[in-house]
């Protein structure tokens, strides 16, 4: 018998018994603690699916039946709603169609009235313009032409007074002569030629009787001497004289020079004040024609924006421009869309905007001049914001 | 010599190992639920161990009276996990059909009314899908069970309402031969 | 010389250029454009159908008029001599329309008819349209259509069709189904098709000739694709599990349908002449309710892989998924209009299920209802009006919203409980 051979096995064999018992030691003790809870006490309620059919079938029928009923009586109300609701109609037809006709005949006669008045405000208006325009002109022209005369009658003038100046003659002759270029300047000329024409008379006239003088002089030269002397001493006095009054006129001609200057310097500074203060009307007035403009365009906008009916179509991005053109009363000449939006519904309905206010009424209350020119034509621009889309 | 002992034993170990597995109570596992897409609801119900509550009608040894289980079976809105008052008559069911090979179910899978239709034509086949898997882990075979939706087209209660609609949200399980 | 000078001044001054006011509009009123629609004189023949009424409704409807109410209408006149604009200027109209029925050769009807601005005072469109007396509805749509488009400049939609389903319940579980189609304001209707298993998901091919839909009648869901004129239809390839949500292409030649046979919902493209079937959608969510992008680049979905519905958009050539609905926490059922801007869907928010709209331009969103179980969103060839199913009383009907929420109808009751709408495109 060899132990040792045994050795091996027995080791082996108890190494598989010591395994089993180790695998099964949990599977036991597992057992143990199984917690297979005894069954409760059950509350469940057998359902007959069957029987739970058949009462919702009895609910759905007496259901079915009330509705029914109540459908019976439905009808059996509407049919006699419909009874009376046609004789009343049949009557009401009967009234409306006489009182069409004569509605009809009244309506037609109003608007050929109606028409007939339109026309001849339309016309009137026309004529008015036509006048105004006419007037205008009229004016224009007339003040041209006065302009011209006036030019005229002033070169006129100064050539005259030249002419005079460098003459030759006495200061009364060229005062006549100067009263002359007042009043009828074209007669000057020969006023000077008459004078210088005298002139020449008396000059010559003036030496025949030197001469005989000088023959009765070289008889009476002594007496002569003593007149001549005497004579010139009078001469002299005269000559002083008649400086003297020269010199008087000269002083009082430089007076009456100096004189003109200041008024006419007088003049030219109230000539600029006025101007300066025209000036500042002006530019009060464009003030206030600006403001105005302003007023009246919110004024505008307030008035279409009322009345816009957005359409359904409109998206945001959209734009339109309307160019209206207004009478000087406020009333709409014409309207027509110059930009249009590329959406037929969204132009119609900017156009209609602008009909439905139908009067600018607070135009009438502008300045036509200043209306005319720019507040006549208007361009609209219609441009939503807020939309949806 | 030795090398054949010690695969003798090795066996012996594995086959008392495998019994002792065997004889330990079953715990499914809640995979249902992950495979049916993320429709996770408010109230999704992740189902609990070896609650064998309800054993209604079921007899000690496998004579089942499977007239008298639960066909139908409710749903959470817009959610296909099995509820946990489901699965004692699913599982009856179940054993049912895996001891009669020849049984064969219809599976009809319903949504309430709210929500679009065909969106619910793929939730009441989620569900009735759900009811098939439960059924295939618990040994039913694939063969055996046929699921088809009606969406919202089969409401069973006609209201609008919290109470209708709970009603309308269920797997349908019939019997096309027993 | 003075007041020579200042007078002289001034006129220079008014001689000066004109210059033009520009002024800037920016606010208004956000309403529908006032209309009145005198009820037509009939000489000669008593009318089964009240055309003015028709078009008035038509009009009315479509959110982009108001049409005057006939009982504050001071007269009714047939002619334009018998028409004073001022009065119905004075009463709020922008625009009117008048017409005259009479009798046309052999037993036809013919109604001549005017539209006027009311404010120019001048004529805007007019003409004699003749008809049958058994399709005076017709003769009306046509006439609303016109009105429309003189007006808008839009292609008006009234004289296309609705096709909806009805579900009628003879006893608990037991329905009777039927497909059936009406004139756009719901009016003459009839059966295309009848069943005892649910009918969904109508829709229009864009040629509208044809009709795809979802029936149970053979006991599980297929796809069928029916032509109008002749009632002629075929199934289409049916496969195990879900089929449903058929959408055409805008060139007819394809649908995009939902299938579940690879394990869950996905959405694939079937060629009808070739049978064969594309795969569009990779994922283990739900992915449903197909529509096409009028351009047919790209088709958006209903996917719930995010855990609740939204709506996405893929790109068919380069397969770029795009998410589109970031509010609320269920969006579902998208339908686009004919410009691809607007996406109308149903979106749920606290207080229910409602139709909301959004701008894909801005992705700004507009909740357009203010019912609670919403949902099957249709929309008008011509983008004006959403056609939508909804609950009212407990019973299901079809309502109508107009694009910009400011005008609402309900359509007239049906055989039972009306759904799942679907608007036709402009008919030949």
């Amino acid at each position: 018998m060899r132990i040792r051979s045994y050795i091996l096995p027995v080791v082996l064999a108890l190494l598989v018994h010591i395994c089993v018992v180790l695998l099964l030691v949990p599977h036991w003790f597992q057992q143990k603690q199984d917690p297979r809870q005894t069954p409760r006490h059950i509350q469940a309620t057998m359902i007959d699916l069957k029987s739970l059919a058949t009462e919702v079938a009895n609910q759905q029928q007496i259901a079915e039946a009330k509705e029914e009923a109540a459908q019976k009586q439905a009808e059996q109300t509407r049919q006699a709603a419909e009874l009376e609701k046609q004789e009343q109609a049949e009557q009401a037809r009967q009234a409306q169609e006489a009182e069409r006709k004569q509605q009809a005949e009244a309506q037609a006669q109003k608007k050929k009235l109606e028409e007939q008045k339109q026309q001849e405000a339309q016309k009137k208006l026309e004529e008015l313009k036509k006048l105004e325009e006419k007037n205008l002109e009229k004016q224009r022209s007339e003040e041209k032409r006065l302009k011209e005369v006036e030019d005229a009658r002033i070169k006129e003038f100064d050539e005259c007074i030249a002419k005079i100046k460098g003459l030759d003659i006495t200061a009364e002759q060229k005062a006549t002569l100067e009263a002359l270029c007042n009043s009828k300047p074209k007669e000057v000329e020969s006023a000077i030629k008459a004078i210088l024409e005298k002139k020449a008379d008396e000059a010559e006239k003036k030496k025949l009787a030197e001469e005989a003088k000088k023959k009765a002089a070289e008889k009476q030269k002594q007496e002569a001497a003593q007149k001549a002397a005497e004579a010139e001493k009078l001469k002299a006095a005269e000559a002083a004289k008649k400086k003297a009054e020269a010199d008087k006129q000269r002083k009082a001609e430089e007076a009456k020079r100096k004189e003109a200057e200041r008024v006419a310097a007088e003049k030219a500074a109230a000539e600029a004040k006025q101007k300066a203060e025209l000036e500042k009307r002006r530019q009060a007035a464009l003030e206030k024609n600006k403001q105005t403009v302003a007023d009246f365009s919110s004024y505008v906008v307030s008035e279409i924006s009322r009345r816009w009916i957005r359409p359904a179509t409109a998206r945001n991005g959209m734009q339109a421009t309307a160019l209206v053109v207004l009478f000087p009363s406020g009333e709409i000449d014409s309207v027509e869309i110059i930009q249009s939006s590329g959406d037929l519904g969204f132009d119609r309905s900017a156009e209609n905007a602008v009909y439905k206010v139908g009067r600018f009424s607070r135009a009438s209350e502008i300045d036509p001049v200043l209306f005319d020119r720019n507040l006549r034509r208007i361009k609209v621009i219609f441009r939503p914001e807020g939309l949806r889309y | 010599m030795r090398a054949s002992n010690a695969v003798k034993a090795l066996t012996l170990a594995v086959s008392v190992a495998w019994i002792a597995g065997c004889s330990s109570p079953s715990t499914l596992s809640e995979d249902d639920s992950s495979m049916g897409g993320s429709a996770t609801g408010s109230s999704s119900n992740t189902y609990g161990t070896g609650d064998a509550s309800g054993v209604s009608g079921m007899g000690t040894d496998g004579n089942l009276d499977v007239a008298n289980l639960k066909t139908v079976f409710y749903f959470d809105f817009d959610d296909s996990t099995v509820r946990a008052d489901s699965v004692a008559d699913l599982e009856a069911h179940a054993q049912y059909l895996a001891s009669h090979p020849s049984a064969s179910i219809r599976l009809e899978g319903h949504a309430d009314e709210r929500g679009t239709r065909e969106y619910n034509m793929a939730l009441g086949e989620r569900r009735a899908k759900a009811i098939e898997r439960f059924l295939a882990v618990n040994g039913v075979s694939g063969a055996q069970a046929e699921t088809i939706s009606y969406g919202e087209e089969k409401p069973v209660v006609l209201g609008s309402g919290d109470g209708s609609w709970s009603q309308n949200r269920r797997v349908e399980l019939k019997y096309v031969s027993r | 010389m003075k007041k020579w000078f200042i007078s002289a001044f001034l006129m220079m001054m008014a001689v000066t250029a004109r210059a033009d006011l520009v002024v800037e509009v920016t606010q208004g009123v956000d309403a529908p454009t006032p209309i009145a629609v005198v009820p037509f004189q009939a000489t000669g023949l008593a009318l089964n159908e009240d055309i003015a009424q028709i078009v008035s409704d038509d009009l009315g409807r479509s959110g982009f008029f108001k049409p005057m109410n006939r009982s504050n209408m001071l007269g009714t006149p047939s002619t334009e001599e018998q028409v004073f604009f001022r009065d119905w200027r004075v009463s709020g109209n922008d625009y009117m329309v008048i017409g005259r029925v009479a009798p046309a050769a052999n037993g036809q009807v013919q109604a001549s008819v005017e539209l006027y601005d009311v404010l120019k005072e001048r004529k805007v469109w007019s003409e004699t349209v003749t008809g049958n007396s058994n399709n005076l509805r017709d003769v009306a749509h046509y006439i609303s259509d016109q009105v429309f488009e003189k007006l808008t400049g839009l292609k008006g939609a009234f004289s296309t069709r609705i096709v909806y389903v009805t579900a009628k319940m003879n006893t608990p579980g037991n329905f009777t189904y039927k497909l059936q189609m009406a004139d756009s304001d719901g009016a003459r209707p009839r059966t295309i098709l009848q069943s005892k298993e649910p009918i969904l998901s109508p829709a229009w091919s864009q040629d509208g000739s044809k009709l795809a839909y979802v029936s149970f009648e053979s006991s599980r869901p297929a796809i069928y694709v029916q032509e109008l004129a002749t009632g002629q239809r075929q199934k289409v390839q049916t496969f195990r599990g879900l089929n449903g949500s058929p959408a055409w292409s805008p060139d007819g030649s394809r649908l995009a349908l939902v299938l579940s046979k690879d394990g869950n919902p996905e959405v694939y493209i079937l060629t009808l002449a070739t049978g064969q079937l594309d795969r569009v959608t990779h994922h283990y969510g739900i992915d449903t309710e197909p529509t096409w992008a009028p351009d047919g680049q790209s088709i958006l979905f209903t996917s719930d892989r995010a855990g609740l519905p939204q709506i996405y958009s893929l790109n068919l050539p380069t397969r770029e998924l795009k998410r589109l609905t970031y509010e609320g926490k269920y969006n579902s059922r998208g339908r686009l209009t004919q410009d691809g801007r607007f996406l109308t869907m149903v979106h749920q928010d606290g207080s229910g299920f409602h139709i909301a709209v959004q701008d894909l331009k801005t992705n700004r969103l507009d909740i357009l209802t203010s019912s609670s179980l919403d949902e099957s969103p249709t929309i008008a060839p011509n983008g004006s009006i959403i056609m939508y199913a909804t609950k009212k009383g407990g019973k299901g009907v079809l309502a109508g919203v107009s694009l910009d929420g400011r005008v609402r109808f309900t359509m007239p009751n049906g055989d039972g409980d009306v759904r799942e709408p679907a608007w036709s495109p402009y008919l030949q």
